[in-house]
């Protein structure tokens, strides 16, 4: 299953790389106003306000689709015709009418902003603390 | 056309030429409805009228003088004229209701059960105690409370309502304890002398397809059978709500010289003798068996569960971090063990096993129950539903229809009559082998979502990753009960914490509807009140503003609820469902927060809380805020006060 996702998932991009070479240039994009857009648009409302959260994060998955600013316009104008061949069929399709050339470049400046910067677990004590909880000895409860 | 294109008024938008439209449709019916004589009349009134009476056909007759007189408190309750009774009917229902050990009777006050409630608070000695006066804000929160209570002790209390007007109030959060088979004992009062409205021939028929069963008592000897009966049909499989309608004048008369009946007990019925024998027998013989535990009933169906798994030295599946009544996830036996290779698995409230004992389910009683063909669903296997997928893993291919926890004394008596001195060895063996497996195993299950979820640790909004991470070492060493559903705030509790006793987690909303999660906890406070024990209520804020006023009730009754917003300001999940069709439309997202968002104004839940009486704090954005706040959180409600921490969070 996970080798099928993979599959799927590379097959993808390829594809929108493919169709992104007929995308023409983009001048590059304001990421103050694409913050803006980025809550707008409720973006925040799958990945996170920093897009580390929510159903599916940005940052930290090496993801195609967010590799440069062609591929990424090609996703948000043609994603519905590529649906079946994700796992996932929640990202909506955004055409021109909904969000422009200019906008989609905004608020890919802006996601390319996004840091993966949660600690490593090590540095977490939280971490250290829990892991100790789980193995030790149980305590019946009432 | 572009968007920005629109934005500067070159074209008439889509949008534009749609809500022109709109709006023209709707002058365009208003014009229709001013043509026609009567329609609009009609339309406003529902119906048409009596020539010349301006009455309704069929029309409730409006108030009378002297009725509107007593709603408005200007005459005293009736009863019986000019004398004092000294032994009420409602008496001896307060009687049978401590019989039965009924703790609680949890009620937003209405004048068809003024008897009762006299009798509640002012009978007895001490008066107001088992069962005391539990004073609700809206009978959805009543009912809710039930449900929190029922999930976390397995027992039922009572929800008392006030006729028509109060099951309809209720009629949610009963619904969502029928879909659970919540234990639950609704009361409602019936006043046919006094306003019309309120009262009905039929009262229960209102409620009837989502609840197990009803009765409606025409003297005081019936109605105290029926609240007996009322217990052991809540109680026994298919566990569910059961309704009683208690008439005002058997709340009122006099009960002479009437005794309460003695009351037997529910009987569950479980496996019989030679299938306890033969189970216990496969058990026994297995090399590596398992146990795979779903809901019980009671606490009680926990223990012996425990004992049962321990003698045998089986392996244990739990669905305790989904739900209460389970096997405790952090007992030594509990995890996959030291070898999955089990040659028997014993399901007991649940089928992913070789032999399974599954106990009638709620949906067993809507033949019965649901005569007007509502067909409400997924409570019956024939109504598949949209997200009915075909079942996964192990399904047993021998069941027996009957109650685990009933079943239990038996098969326990059977492995202890069987085990030979070499099993008992063997049993020992495989537990001392099992034990640091799962420890093994439940410190990867940490090792595996802090990898997974560790993103956005530092993020403000506050992940909800971290409020779960954050809250566990400080209530690991505390006797705490986490009553609200999780989903939603992403059920990190799973994996983080134990769920080692039968009211770890009391679930998700058992028919999904929102508005459940604040008064289930209320009433899970009420469970855990002076026993040293405190509610966790990861609190999302759609829910928390259904029904707000359990807030004061848990002030009000000193309750122990530790309510941590997971303030994310939407009602999250209609959020992404509305980003998802207006993209599949093609017409973009940036309207998708109008009637899905909890924006302009936020709501501030500290003043909220501190409104009802419920100290708290926050808003709080910045996560190294939180282990400080929740210290404070969990101070308070030691002391046996709710407290409120505003936390604005990340969606999901």
């Amino acid at each position: 299953m996970i080798q099928s996702q993979t599959l799927r998932a590379a097959a993808m991009a390829a594809v929108f790389a493919a169709f992104a070479g007929a995308v023409a240039a983009q001048p590059p994009g304001d990421p103050v106003r694409g913050k803006q857009l980025y809550y707008n648009n409720t973006c925040y409302g799958c990945h996170g306000f920093q897009g580390q959260t929510g159903a599916r994060n940005l940052v930290g998955t090496n993801s195609p689709i967010i590799a440069d600013p062609k591929t990424f316009l090609a996703f948000l104008r043609d994603r519905g015709s590529y649906a079946p061949m994700i796992p996932s069929t929640s990202m909506p399709t955004f055409p021109a009418i909904a969000i422009s050339d200019r906008q989609a470049m905004d608020i890919y400046a802006y996601i390319k902003t996004f840091k993966l910067d949660s600690p490593d677990v090590k540095d977490i004590p939280l971490f250290a603390k829990i892991q100790s909880s789980a193995g030790a000895p149980y305590k019946p409860g009432k | 056309m572009s968007k920005d294109d629109a934005d500067n008024g070159k074209l008439v938008g889509r949008r534009n030429f749609l809500r022109g439209a709109a709006t023209g449709a709707a002058a365009g019916a208003a014009t229709i409805a001013g043509a026609i004589p009567g329609l609009a009349e009609a339309q406003e009134s529902g119906g048409k009228t009596i020539a010349g009476s301006g009455a309704k056909p069929g029309a409730v007759p409006a108030p009378t003088a002297a009725q509107l007189a007593r709603e408005t408190g200007a005459v005293e309750p009736a009863g019986p004229a000019g004398q004092t009774v000294v032994r009420p009917g409602s008496d001896l229902m307060v009687e049978t209701l401590k019989q039965m050990g009924v703790e609680f009777v949890t009620s937003n006050n209405g004048s068809s059960f003024e008897g009762l409630q006299e009798s509640i608070v002012n009978y007895g000695s001490p008066p107001n105690t088992m069962p005391e006066f539990v004073t609700c804000l809206h009978e959805e929160t009543a009912v809710d409370m039930g449900s929190g209570y029922a999930r976390a002790t397995g027992k039922p209390l009572v929800a008392l309502l006030h006729g028509t007007l109060g099951l309809q109030h209720a009629s949610m959060a009963i619904y969502q304890a029928y879909y659970g088979g919540v234990p639950m004992i609704i009361l409602a009062g019936r006043d046919k002398g006094f306003i019309q409205a309120h009262t009905a021939d039929d009262m229960a028929s209102m409620i009837r397809g989502f609840t197990k069963w009803d009765a409606q008592p025409k003297t005081l000897p019936e109605a105290l059978a029926a609240l007996q009966e009322a217990y052991r049909q809540a109680t026994t499989a298919p566990t569910g709500p059961v309704v009683v309608i208690l008439d005002t004048e058997i709340q009122k008369e006099a009960a002479g010289s009437l005794q309460v009946p003695a009351f037997k007990p529910a009987v569950n019925k479980g496996i019989d003798a030679a299938t306890a024998e033969a189970l216990a027998a496969k058990l026994l013989a297995a090399k590596n068996p398992r146990i795979a535990v779903g809901h019980l009933r009671t606490p009680e169906g926990v223990k012996q569960v425990i004992q049962l798994a321990e003698l045998v030295g089986a392996s244990t599946a739990t669905q305790a971090t989904a739900g209460p009544m389970s096997f405790p996830n952090r007992h030594p036996l509990c995890g996959p063990g030291a070898a999955t290779d089990y040659d028997f698995i014993l399901g007991l409230e649940t089928k992913a096993a070789d032999a399974a004992i599954v106990g009638p389910e709620i949906g067993t009683t809507v033949a019965t129950r649901d005569k007007g063909g509502i067909g409400f669903g997924g409570l019956v296997p024939t109504q598949p539903g949209r997200t009915d997928r075909p079942a996964r893993g192990k399904v047993a291919s021998e069941v027996y229809p009957v109650d685990a926890e009933a079943s239990l004394p038996l098969l326990i008596a059977a492995v202890q009559k069987g085990l030979t001195a070499a099993q008992k060895r063997a049993a020992s063996t495989r537990a001392q082998a099992h034990a640091p497996a799962n420890r093994t195993a439940s410190q990867a299950a940490v090792t595996k979502a802090f990898a997974a979820k560790k993103t956005g640790w530092d993020n403000s909004p506050v992940s909800l990753f971290r409020i779960y991470a954050e809250l566990w070492p400080l209530l690991e060493n505390e006797d705490w009960c986490l009553a609200s559903p999780t989903a939603f705030s992403g059920g990190h509790h799973a994996a983080l914490w134990a769920h080692d006793r039968p009211y770890s987690y009391l679930g998700p909303q058992p028919a999904g509807g929102i508005g459940y999660g604040a008064g289930a906890c209320g009433g899970a406070g009420l469970a855990a009140r002076g026993k040293g024990r405190f509610v966790v209520n990861i609190q999302t804020d759609g829910d928390m503003n259904f029904t707000p006023g359990v807030l004061w009730t848990e002030a009000h009754h000193r309750l122990p609820v530790l309510s941590i917003m997971h303030n994310n300001r939407a009602w999250h999940q209609e959020l992404m469902f509305l980003e998802f069709m207006a993209g599949a439309r093609g017409r973009g997202t940036d309207r998708a927060s109008i009637g899905s968002t909890l924006r302009d104004p936020f709501i501030d839940y500290k003043k909220m809380a501190e409104a009802y009486g419920v100290a708290g704090e926050g808003p709080i954005e910045d996560p190294t805020l939180l282990q400080a706040a929740f210290k404070r959180g969990i101070d308070a409600v030691k002391s046996g006060r709710p407290y409120m921490i505003d936390v604005v969070t990340q969606p999901r």
